[in-house]
């Protein structure tokens, strides 16, 4: 079962427009740095492939690397997510079809989003249900598992490889709310190389620590 | 729905406690569309910007509409233009598909399908009642209250005293919105209101509105219109006339066709005259049709009326076509005389193909439009003057000369390209040639297509093409080459992939090669091929299905490529299916040309890949196959 777009709207749409309204880089906190690079080299997808533009904030909370990844279909792309549900092709999607599709969706997302901190890759695993919201934007929450990061000094690499099957454009988020609600700092630019202006392959290179 | 509706709340509430959602998420203040839309009145009303407010307005869909709808005020203007463009901006989600308006935006799905429907739609039209309606309101009106709208165009047909200028920037927005594709509820409503307002006097005596009812006739595919045509055809007004004759369309009834033909002798008005001409279009077979377009030609002094009748002549199987040509390539002006050569069809008469080679060889320069019907003579006595071309022509010109060589083909216009493929340095045009060399194998370009792979200087594009036409040259030497590539790439590709950054590079890379050997019958190459498509993006898959369609082989990918739901594989499944033999993957085929939700994509402006012709000229191939 997924959310409606009330309260898809509370975690996705509205919080990012406010985040990027006022997102001015708190000067007292600095624990996370992000160098947000674009690895760009050959077009990832032929011109008929359907884009889609996506979202991403990371952040650290309760000694865990949190990533909210939003992705924005295109209403064919949408269109084929339903004909992927509809196993029995009856043109309605039954609760049980679209909870079965979302739940094997984030697993998805989850192994396309490769995580490296320190040289190691971490997993990142899905955490709870996909905020939908319309016109078709979906707000996956994913973060590392509990307890395994310890305090300390990271750099880190996250590689989006769901941006190679499906390119789109690319926006970073920071929040000033988020980083004074969990008391990190987020200091990021992004620099996006881009034959087609968008980017081919989203990566993700930062360095961030984790309190005590 | 609303116990649904309370369980998702719950379910929200749930997860909020939950202890493995970061605090963020859940604690923001939040902000409702009700209090939204009163900031952004507030903000309006204090003569702030609204940006911000607004665009946070919309992320809400069609609960903004909603919103907004009860801010809406007679007394104010200014506001009401903001609210209504709010709402207009949201209300395009009633083109969309209801299945993903169920999921993503239950408001709409409710406000468009539900029985509570018209309440909402109601509270957004209240301003149908206002002495004056603001511009906005036409276009948010269609989007997002049609059902009242749709009343009111109705009650309007009744009125003794119609308000035309409404009823015109009614129909004028509606109809393009039909036209895009986007309406989903009402067209057939729509047609019966065009039916009525057609007849009544009270309307269509301004000839404005009967102009307008005439484009939205056309845009909404109006079933019957020809009596609605019959008017406009024999309408004092020019403007009238020219809204009839482009809604005039093959479903005439015999009375106002006689009177559509009529009018090639009659009509006065050089831009009606040129917009009969380019109607002609619509009836290609059409004999009758024929002879008033080149009768119209004949009858017509004017520039631009001779220009359309030519334009015309594109694809259309009219006798008289070839005689017309003829005469317009002898015309002394120029803009006629272009039009007359891009009229030229493929292998026209002898003495059409004589006349474009002498204006060739007379030609100062190259000429594109020149070049092009060169191609279509299809006759070596154009090789010469193209080769000459070639050496002199821009990127561009050398490009079309290149098309044109290779539409007309044989022994001398393939040494021609050969000799270009060796010279040229432009990565635009050796694209064409690579391509070229892949269709038609001509012979020798072997060795200059290796180079090509192998220089890194080139695109990786160019390269990765000339591997695969590398393919079409069965020879030990190619197979010997793309074998050591292959395993090159083998070779440096554990510590690519170790990085991943350039996965999509040699996933590409690998691809290509697999299929150009796939394509040269090399052993083992066929189990290659499926490991490569499965671990491939959606990009190259479609980019292996198109070389697998290049080569009209069955494969096991086509089988996986019609099961895929992306869109682009999996038309990409069906053009490799029905090359391949497509009495294999029939049922498939069915299923997939009776699917509800493909169905709704291609009775939608989202089938722009002509997945749906595709299947069903497939489909009707094999029906044809498979009787007595």
């Amino acid at each position: 079962m997924q959310m409606s777009s009330e309260q898809a709207s509370r975690s996705g749409v509205e919080v990012a427009g406010k985040m990027k309204a006022r997102g001015k880089r708190p000067e007292d906190l600095i624990a996370l740095s992000l160098v947000l690079l674009m690895a760009a080299s050959v077009p990832a997808h032929e011109p008929p492939v359907d884009h889609i533009d996506r979202e991403a904030e990371m952040w650290v909370e309760d000694g865990r690397l949190w990533l909210r990844y939003q992705i924005s279909l295109p209403p064919r792309a949408a269109m084929m997510q339903i004909f992927e549900m509809d196993k029995n092709m009856n043109g309605t999607v039954e609760e049980q079809e679209r909870e079965i599709f979302f739940t094997s969706f984030g697993q998805k997302l989850a192994s396309l989003l490769r995580l490296d901190l320190n040289g190691k890759r971490l997993k990142l695993e899905p955490a709870g249900q996909v905020k939908l919201s319309p016109p078709q934007k979906q707000t996956w929450l994913f973060a590392t598992p509990a307890g395994a990061l310890k305090p300390g000094k990271y750099s880190g690499q996250l590689l989006d490889r769901f941006s190679l099957n499906y390119a789109g454009f690319y926006r970073y988020v920071r929040s000033r709310e988020k980083a004074e609600s969990s008391r990190i700092a987020v200091s990021a630019s992004q620099k996006i190389e881009s034959r087609f202006r968008h980017p081919n392959m989203v990566v993700l290179q930062f360095s961030m620590e984790v309190p005590e | 729905m609303k116990s649904r509706a309370i369980e998702l709340r719950a379910l929200t509430v749930a997860l909020a406690l939950c202890s493995t959602q970061p605090r963020w998420i859940y604690s923001q203040e939040l902000m409702t569309s009700d209090a939204l839309a009163a900031r952004l009145v507030q903000q309006i009303e204090n003569g702030k910007s609204t940006t911000t407010t607004a665009r946070q307005l919309e992320s809400w869909g069609m609960a903004a509409a909603a919103a907004c709808a009860r801010h809406l005020d007679e007394e104010k203007p200014r506001a009401n233009r903001i609210l209504f463009r709010v709402i207009s901006r949201v209300g395009l989600a009633r083109r969309t598909h209801r299945e993903l308006l169920e999921i993503y935006d239950p408001e709409a799905d409710r406000a468009f399908y539900s029985k509570s429907s018209a309440d909402l739609q109601q509270q957004i039209a209240v301003s149908l009642n206002w002495k004056v309606w603001p511009s906005e309101a036409y276009e948010a009106l269609i989007r997002s209250a049609p059902a009242p709208l749709l009343g009111w165009l109705l009650e309007e047909a009744r009125s003794a005293k119609p308000r035309h200028d409404r009823i015109r920037r009614t129909l004028s927005y509606w109809g393009w919105w039909v036209k895009a594709g986007h309406e989903r509820q009402f067209r057939e409503k729509l047609h019966l209101a065009a039916s009525a307002l057609s007849s009544r006097p009270e309307v269509i005596r301004d000839p404005a509105t009967l102009a307008i009812l005439l484009q939205f006739a056309e845009r909404i595919g109006l079933p019957d219109s020809s009596e609605l045509i019959l008017k406009g055809l024999s309408h004092e007004k020019p403007e009238v006339r020219l809204s009839a004759v482009l809604a005039a369309k093959k479903n005439l009834s015999p009375k106002a066709r006689a009177a559509y033909l009529k009018a090639f002798e009659t009509e006065q008005m050089p831009s009606v005259q040129a917009a009969l001409a380019r109607s002609g279009a619509n009836f290609l077979a059409d004999e009758e049709m024929g002879l008033a377009v080149v009768k119209l030609y004949d009858r017509s002094n004017d520039m631009q009326v001779r220009v359309a009748v030519l334009q015309t002549l594109h694809g259309v199987r009219w006798p008289q076509r070839e005689a017309l040509i003829l005469k317009a390539l002898d015309e002394p002006q120029h803009e006629i005389m272009q039009a007359a050569i891009q009229a030229i069809p493929e292998k026209p008469d002898a003495a059409i193909s004589s006349k474009c080679i002498s204006l060739a060889r007379e030609a100062a320069h190259p000429d594109p439009s020149l070049i092009d019907a060169l191609g279509r003579l299809k006759t070596g006595k154009a090789v010469p003057i193209l080769v000459k071309w070639l050496g002199d022509g821009s990127v561009l010109m050398r490009i079309r000369t290149v098309l044109a060589l290779e539409n007309i083909g044989g022994a001398a216009a393939q040494s021609a390209l050969l000799e270009q493929l060796t010279r040229e340095r432009q990565e635009i045009v050796l694209r064409q040639l690579v391509r070229i060399c892949s269709l038609t194998s001509i012979p020798g370009a072997h060795a200059r297509l290796a180079e090509l792979c192998t220089d890194t200087r080139q695109k990786f594009h160019l390269r990765i093409e000339a591997i695969w036409a590398l393919g079409a040259y069965d020879r030990p030497d190619v197979r010997r080459f793309l074998r050591e590539k292959k395993k090159a790439l083998k070779s440096s590709d554990d510590s690519a992939r170790a990085s991943d950054l350039i996965a999509d590079r040699s996933d590409q890379l690998e691809a290509f090669l697999i299929m150009a050997l796939h394509r040269l019958k090399e052993g083992g190459s066929s189990e290659e091929v499926d490991r490569v498509f499965d671990a491939s993006t959606p990009g190259t898959k479609v980019s292996m299905l198109f070389m697998l369609t290049e080569l009209k082989r069955d494969h096991s990918i086509i089988g996986k490529a019609l099961s895929s739901s992306d869109y682009a594989v999996l038309r990409g499944g069906v053009a490799a299916a029905k090359e391949a033999g497509p009495s294999k993957y029939q049922s498939r085929l069915k299923e997939l040309s009776q699917n509800p939700t493909l169905r709704s994509i291609f009775s939608s402006g989202l089938e722009t890949l002509r997945l749906e012709e595709l299947l069903d000229e497939t489909l009707a191939g094999l029906n044809r196959q498979q009787e007595p």
